[in-house]
C-alpha cells in the first residue's frame, strides 16, 4: 500500500511538473506577445519624424519668401546688365546720327559754295 | 540760294548771270576774243584747267572718303564709284580737249562744259552725300530696332523684380514711332538721288529731286534724334523704376 501511495504521488508529482511547462505560452497574462511589443516601439513620435510634409508652417513661409528674394535679386541682376548693354546700342545710334549731320553739313557746303552754277 | 540759268547759251552764261569764279573769267575771255589776244587764251586755259583740277581734287577726296563708310551699302557704293568714275573720266578728256584747243569761242564753250556738262558740285557731289546720309539712316535705324529689342528684354526683367516700368515703356513707344517715321521718310531718298544726271538737272525735274530728296533726308535726321532722345529717357526712367526697388541700378 505504502508502495502504491509513493507510485501515485511520484506520478502525481511528474504531471503537475511536465505540462505546466509546456502550457505556459498559452497562458493568458503570463507574457506580453511580441507583437505588441514590436507595435508599441513603432508607434510614430514627433521628434523622429523628418518629413517635409510635417514640418512648421512658420518654416515653410520663410523658405519660399527666401526663394522669391533671390528671384528678384536675379531678375534685378539681369535688368541691370541690360541696361549697360543699352548704352552701347544708344552709342552707336548716335554715331550713326552724327555722321548723318556730317553728311548734311557737307551737302550743303557742296550745293552754297558751287562755281558750277 | 544759288541762281542757275541752264537752257540759256554759254555766251550768255558767261556774259555776267553765273555766280562764281570760273564762269565770269570765261566771260571776260570772250571779250578778248574779238580783240584777238592770244595771251587770254592762254589764260582762259589755265582757268579752265584749274577748275578741272579743283574738281578732280573733290571728286577724289569724295571717293576716298566713301571707301571708308561701313553703312554704305555694296549697291550704293557701285553705283556711286560708278558716277566718280564716269565724272573724272570726262573732265579728264575735257581737260585734253582744252589744251588742245586754242580758237577762243571753242574754248568758252569748252570751259562751259566743266559745269553744265558734270554739276560736280550740285549734283555729284550732293548725291553722294544723300546717298551715304540715306544709309546711315537705315543703319542708325538698325540700331535702334536693336535698341528697343534690348531695351524690351530689360523691361521684361524688371517687370520681374517687380519694377513699375509703365513711364519706360511710354517713352519707348514713343521712340519706336520715331524710328518709323525716319525710316518712312528715308525711304525713296537713296533711290531718287541716286537718278539725278547732269542732263536733268540742267533741265529741271533733277534739282528738284535732289531737293525734295534732302528735306526727306533733313526730316529723317531729326526723327532720328528725337527717337535718340526719348531712347534716353525710356533707359533713365527704367533705371529709375529698378532703383525704386532697392537694386542696386546701373
Amino acid at each position: 500500500m505504502k508502495r502504491i501511495a509513493i507510485i501515485l504521488t511520484v506520478i502525481l508529482s511528474a504531471a503537475a511538473c511536465g505540462p505546466r511547462d509546456s502550457a505556459e505560452p498559452e497562458a493568458p497574462g503570463d507574457f506580453q506577445p511580441p507583437s505588441s511589443i514590436t507595435t508599441g516601439s513603432q508607434e510614430p513620435s514627433p521628434s523622429t519624424d523628418s518629413s517635409p510634409t510635417t514640418v512648421a508652417p512658420s518654416e515653410a513661409s520663410g523658405t519660399e519668401s527666401a526663394t522669391s528674394a533671390d528671384d528678384t535679386q536675379e531678375a534685378l541682376a539681369e535688368a541691370n546688365e541690360t541696361l549697360a548693354l543699352l548704352d552701347d546700342l544708344l552709342a552707336a545710334m548716335n554715331a550713326e546720327i552724327d555722321g548723318l549731320g556730317s553728311d548734311l553739313a557737307a551737302d550743303a557746303t557742296a550745293t552754297t559754295s558751287a562755281d558750277d552754277s | 540760294m544759288t541762281i542757275r540759268f541752264p537752257r540759256l547759251t554759254s555766251a550768255l552764261l558767261v556774259g555776267g548771270l553765273t555766280i562764281g569764279a570760273t564762269a565770269p573769267a570765261f566771260a571776260q575771255e570772250e571779250e578778248a576774243d574779238t580783240e584777238g589776244d592770244t595771251e587770254h587764251v592762254v589764260n582762259l586755259k589755265s582757268r579752265c584747267q584749274q577748275a578741272i583740277e579743283r574738281r578732280l581734287g573733290d571728286l577724289h577726296r569724295t571717293q576716298t572718303r566713301i571707301d571708308g563708310i561701313e553703312v554704305l551699302t555694296e549697291e550704293h557704293e557701285n553705283t556711286l564709284d560708278g558716277i566718280i568714275d564716269s565724272t573724272e573720266s570726262g573732265l579728264a578728256q575735257l581737260s585734253e580737249d582744252i589744251a588742245g584747243e586754242d580758237n577762243r569761242r571753242e574754248l568758252v564753250q569748252l570751259c562751259t562744259q566743266i559745269a553744265t556738262s558734270y554739276r560736280v558740285y550740285l549734283v555729284v557731289l550732293p548725291q553722294t552725300h544723300l546717298t551715304v546720309g540715306a544709309d546711315r539712316v537705315d543703319a542708325a535705324a538698325a540700331r535702334g530696332d536693336e535698341l528697343i529689342d534690348t531695351f524690351d528684354t530689360a523691361v521684361e526683367a524688371a517687370i520681374a523684380a517687380g519694377a513699375d516700368v509703365d513711364a519706360a515703356v511710354a517713352l519707348r513707344d514713343q521712340a519706336v514711332a520715331h524710328l518709323a517715321i525716319a525710316e518712312s521718310s528715308n525711304s525713296g531718298v537713296a533711290a531718287g538721288a541716286l537718278g539725278v544726271t547732269p542732263a536733268s538737272y540742267n533741265e529741271g525735274p533733277g534739282e528738284v529731286i535732289l531737293d525734295t530728296v534732302r528735306g526727306a533726308l533733313r526730316a529723317a535726321h531729326a526723327e532720328l534724334k528725337a527717337g535718340v532722345e526719348d531712347g534716353k529717357a525710356a533707359i533713365q526712367a527704367l533705371r529709375d523704376a529698378i532703383g525704386d526697388l532697392g537694386g542696386p541700378a546701373v
